[in-house]
């Protein structure tokens, strides 16, 4: 490859957005192979063989050479495999698995600029060597890998190639000169040019091949260089290549050669596609490349597979927000139109309800674009479970359902994590120890891990199963007592037992393992779930196994919200954090002595927030008796209150970040913009949580400024209040001098 | 938006100096050069009380009425909110404000100033839009050290223009994200 100092940064990202796809796409079809390995589909096998190529090809353009020399060879066993001279087995689809694993580890290598240590899968290459080439690995593979490295220690040898491009060779954005230049190169070239075939000139169409050539080539570099040259044009073209006195290998390249051009045309020309993206891709790196080259490719492949359009996601994203725009608008509008004449009103009306329901269909449109099956993130889950169980000895099967579900792509990018973490968890935690544990208790000694998504009101789920031995309670339990998660003597229902694996700083693991259990664990997931506006919930039977239940919304760019005022001000809390709203009565409300106020809810005291107080809002009602409550849940499960004055009612809103233009300011999470072009906060209860404690150690002094408040704190010393105070005292976050934690009695 | 009428005047009355912009960026490599060949600058000068002020005309990206904006919590007084400008929420500072002069009761008189800050979009509140101005860079004096207000870091030079003095905001300094939390601790400071 020329070593030309291109910018291929930008045609390296096409190249591995490529790969994470294709992987994907074999990671599937392997798994269908393992599950049914007698009955092989063998457009499967074609598929993988063309993801591998594709892969190869690219990372020869970008002289990826140690992922060139792995892909070559399990290449060269996938093909062999789809002629069927090699049978199907089970053995034959745990190594393609492993090898595929292999691959994927060096994409990844090459993508962070990283060489892999060969001894990482120097078995798997030699396994696939044995099987691909007859051969163990020293002779082939070695020189492979060794002429990639240090090509100038092999002698000097002649090769004649004789190359006779099939007259669709042009038309295929292929050139011979670039062809000639590459294999100048390597070495001495001389070429002989045979023009028997050119026509009259009355006769000749512009983009037909009609020459032909023989190159001798004197160089040191090895056979599968050259071919490497040719390699995408091999179907457009007769190739022959000889080295002068070695008969054998001639044999071995015409066969590859023809052996190609058996196959069924449907598929070849599905690979030829595939060989021209490649080859399109590649055609930047070549200094000299012809401007009308991609154009054919082009339309070849759009005639191939017209189904999807790459798009990027900021533009998406600008689409999106217009929409959103335009529904505000039309809102606007209509709000507008309330006000006119009722003549006229009735006139217009109906011409907005069909706008109404066009901008509408519109939004949900957009918002479809934007969906992708969870498939991209399921696949990458065999693998893992495959790693894992091998790594802690067990035996385990995954069976994943509903791939095909579709969510937002915010919402996909954020699931792997807390997904990868599930699965870690059960496959650690939730499967017996051993296989030999699941015989005793019974059980077929393959632990079965189910993964599914689901759509289901709205929401998407996503479940895990396994068919492990279920939660430890008593153990879950000691253990949060040790901890300090609960107290030794508070009654818990099985439910809320199994609920503590998600509190903060909980592990059950006895030891420190390194696939789960640092105490980072559970805790961690519910966090990254409830941040996406979702939550998880466990279902566990004793000896039969555990579910874990992810539900998730659709999309992060909508939000269904409660919006709320606060004085003037109106502010949106996400209505999956919100769990009730109620208007205390006096008597249900309390102060602790370090200033915070309680509110009692059928027996549990819930801590409120006062928003007026933290964000100093004018005009807001201090009294709670006398404005609401939203009671809310927050990390970690607990609940608090925050005062609002009232509910204005419930509403789908986008959301729009405030950090774009400003910085993150504390106790909001994003922004909105309301049917009336106005923006609006979205509140962050768990910023808020935080920030109302702070308020609470050193007493906001912004209350000072109430003459009743300083009054009262004078008074504060005394635990009792006389009840016509009652309601001022409320609004007092001080006394904090007192030491006493016990909750007082306001009357 | 309630297009008030006055809005729509003022409106107005800014309309050419938007109407210049575009045509300043299309002529971008050309205008551009010739402005630097030549060492001119354009800016959009806008007053506030008796004072005028002038920023690169090129970071200007719109000039719009005021409009009533979201308040955010526990922000400095200068700091007027955010509004929504066609889907984008921007913030909104108060010139006045800034430069320590107490708070502009704003009206639909005012104009905010949208301009481009690095990659963020902020709004000025000012009192009008008066000109543009083509300065060569020759003509800008330096801003003499002053001791009461911070001002001076804030101004990148001083221009006379027939007897009236425009004061060119350094921007990047006055709305940079860490100034503003300075501005922040700063104000925090004086509090305790």
């Amino acid at each position: 490859m020329s070593t030309n100092d291109f910018d291929l940064d930008q045609f390296k990202a096409t190249y591995f957005e490529e790969c994470a796809e294709l992987l994907i796409d074999a990671e599937t079809r392997l798994a269908d192979l393992q599950h049914n390995p007698e009955n092989v589909d063998a457009e499967d096998l074609n598929a993988i063989f063309r993801v591998v190529h594709s892969v190869k090809g690219g990372a020869g353009a970008f002289s990826f050479d140690q992922l060139v020399g792995f892909a070559h060879i399990y290449e060269a066993l996938l093909d062999k495999m789809r002629q069927g001279e090699i049978q199907i087995t089970e053995d034959i689809v745990t190594l393609l698995l492993s090898a595929n694993d292999i691959l994927t580890n060096l994409i990844q290598a090459a993508q962070n600029g990283i060489t892999v240590p060969e001894d990482d899968f120097i078995d798997i290459k030699n396994k696939l060597n044995l099987l691909a080439f007859d051969q163990p690995i020293s002779s082939s593979v070695e020189e492979d890998a060794t002429e990639i490295t240090t090509p100038e220690e092999k002698s000097a040898k002649k090769y004649i190639i004789s190359f006779t491009p099939k007259p669709e060779l042009l038309q295929h954005a292929n050139e011979p000169l670039l062809l000639a230049r590459e294999m100048k190169a390597l070495g001495e070239l001389t070429t002989i040019v045979n023009t028997d075939r050119l026509p009259s000139i009355q006769k000749i169409i512009s983009d037909e091949a009609y020459f032909s050539w023989v190159f001798e080539l004197v160089s040191d570099c090895s056979l599968t260089d050259v071919e490497e040259v040719f390699e995408f044009v091999t179907e457009d073209c007769d190739l022959e290549i000889k080295i002068d006195g070695d008969p054998k290998k001639e044999e071995i390249s015409s066969q590859s050669t023809s052996s190609e051009s058996t196959e069924n045309s449907d598929e070849k020309s599905l690979e030829t596609t595939k060989k021209q993206a490649v080859e399109a891709m590649q055609a930047p790196t070549i200094p000299t490349s012809v401007p009308a080259k991609p154009t054919p490719a082009g339309n070849n492949q759009t005639s191939q597979r017209v189904s999807s359009i790459r798009v990027e996601l900021d533009r998406v994203d600008r689409l999106v927000n217009m929409v959103g725009e335009l529904v505000i608008t039309q809102a606007m509008l209509r709000q507008q139109v309330d006000n006119l004449p009722s003549e006229l009103a009735a006139f217009m009306a109906k011409g907005f309800e069909d706008l109404g329901m066009h901008t509408r269909e519109i939004q949900e449109s957009v918002m479809a674009v934007r969906m992708q099956p969870v498939k991209s993130v399921f696949a990458r889950i065999p693998r893992l479970v495959r790693e894992l169980a091998s790594k802690l000895g067990k035996k385990v099967e995954l069976e994943t359902s509903g791939e095909h579900t579709e969510v937002d792509k915010t919402v996909i990018e954020q699931l792997s994590d807390p997904l990868t973490h599930m699965i870690r968890n059960s496959l650690d935690h939730g499967i017996e120890e051993t296989p030999e544990d699941r015989k005793t208790v019974g059980k077929p000694e393959l632990a079965t891990v189910t993964l599914s998504a689901e759509h289901r009101s709205g929401r998407i789920h996503i479940i895990v199963t396994d068919d492990g031995r279920g939660i430890n309670r008593e153990r879950v339990r000691s253990k949060a007592i040790e901890k300090g998660i609960i107290n030794a003597d508070e009654n818990l229902t099985d439910e809320a037992i199994d609920d503590l694996i998600f509190s903060p700083g909980f592990s059950t693991a006895e030891e420190v393992t390194d696939v789960s259990g640092r105490g980072v664990g559970m805790d961690v997931v519910r966090r990254n779930i409830s941040n996406l506006g979702g939550r998880i919930s466990v279902h566990s039977t004793p000896g039969k196994g555990t579910k874990f239940v992810m539900s998730l919304p659709l999309t992060l760019a909508v939000l269904d919200g409660m919006v709320v005022a606060v004085g003037r001000e109106k502010f949106i809390i996400s209505l999956t954090s919100i769990i009730e709203s109620l208007r205390p009565a006096k008597a249900e409300l309390h102060r602790l002595s370090n200033g915070a106020n309680v509110v009692s809810l059928r027996g549990e005291y819930i801590r409120l927030i006062k928003l007026h107080q933290l964000f100093n809002i004018p005009g807001a009602r201090k009294d709670p008796s006398k404005a609401l409550v939203v009671v809310v849940e927050i990390e970690g499960g607990k609940q608090v209150g925050i005062l609002v004055d009232e509910l204005l009612g419930q509403q789908q809103v986008v959301i729009k970040s405030l950090e774009e233009n400003y910085d993150p300011v504390d106790g909001i999470s994003a922004a909105t913009i309301l049917g009336n072009g106005m923006v609006a906060l979205i509140l962050d209860v768990d910023g808020l949580d935080a920030m109302a404690r702070q308020v609470n150690h050193r007493s906001d002094p912004s209350d000072l400024e109430d003459t009743d408040t300083v009054l009262l704190s004078e008074n504060s010393k005394s635990l009792t209040h006389p009840p016509d105070l009652a309601e001022k005292e409320i609004d007092n976050p001080l006394s904090n001098e007192t030491q006493d934690l016990e909750v007082m009695e306001q009357n | 938006m309630e297009s008030n009428s006055l809005v729509a005047q003022e409106n107005k009355a800014v309309a050419p100096i938007s109407d210049a912009k575009p045509q300043n960026v299309n002529a971008d490599g050309t205008g551009l050069a010739l402005a630097e060949s030549s060492g001119q600058e354009q800016y959009i000068t806008f007053t506030v009380g008796e004072q005028e002020y002038g920023v690169d005309i090129m970071s200007v990206r719109e000039i719009k009425g005021w409009v009533e904006t979201t308040l955010l919590p526990n922000t400095p007084d200068y700091m007027r909110g955010v509004l929504n400008l066609r889907g984008v929420i921007v913030p909104i500072f108060d010139l006045r404000c800034r430069f320590g002069l107490g708070e502009t009761e704003a009206t639909n008189l005012h104009v905010i100033v949208i301009i481009a800050v690095k990659e963020r979009m902020v709004g000025i509140l000012v009192d009008t839009v008066s000109d543009i101005l083509t300065v060569s860079n020759s003509d800008i004096r330096d801003v003499p050290k002053m001791e009461t207000l911070i001002e001076e870091e804030y101004l990148s030079g001083l221009v006379t223009i027939e007897e009236r003095m425009v004061a060119l905001l350094n921007q990047e300094k006055l709305f940079d994200t860490q100034i503003i939390e300075k501005g922040i601790s700063v104000g925090l400071t004086e509090e305790t």
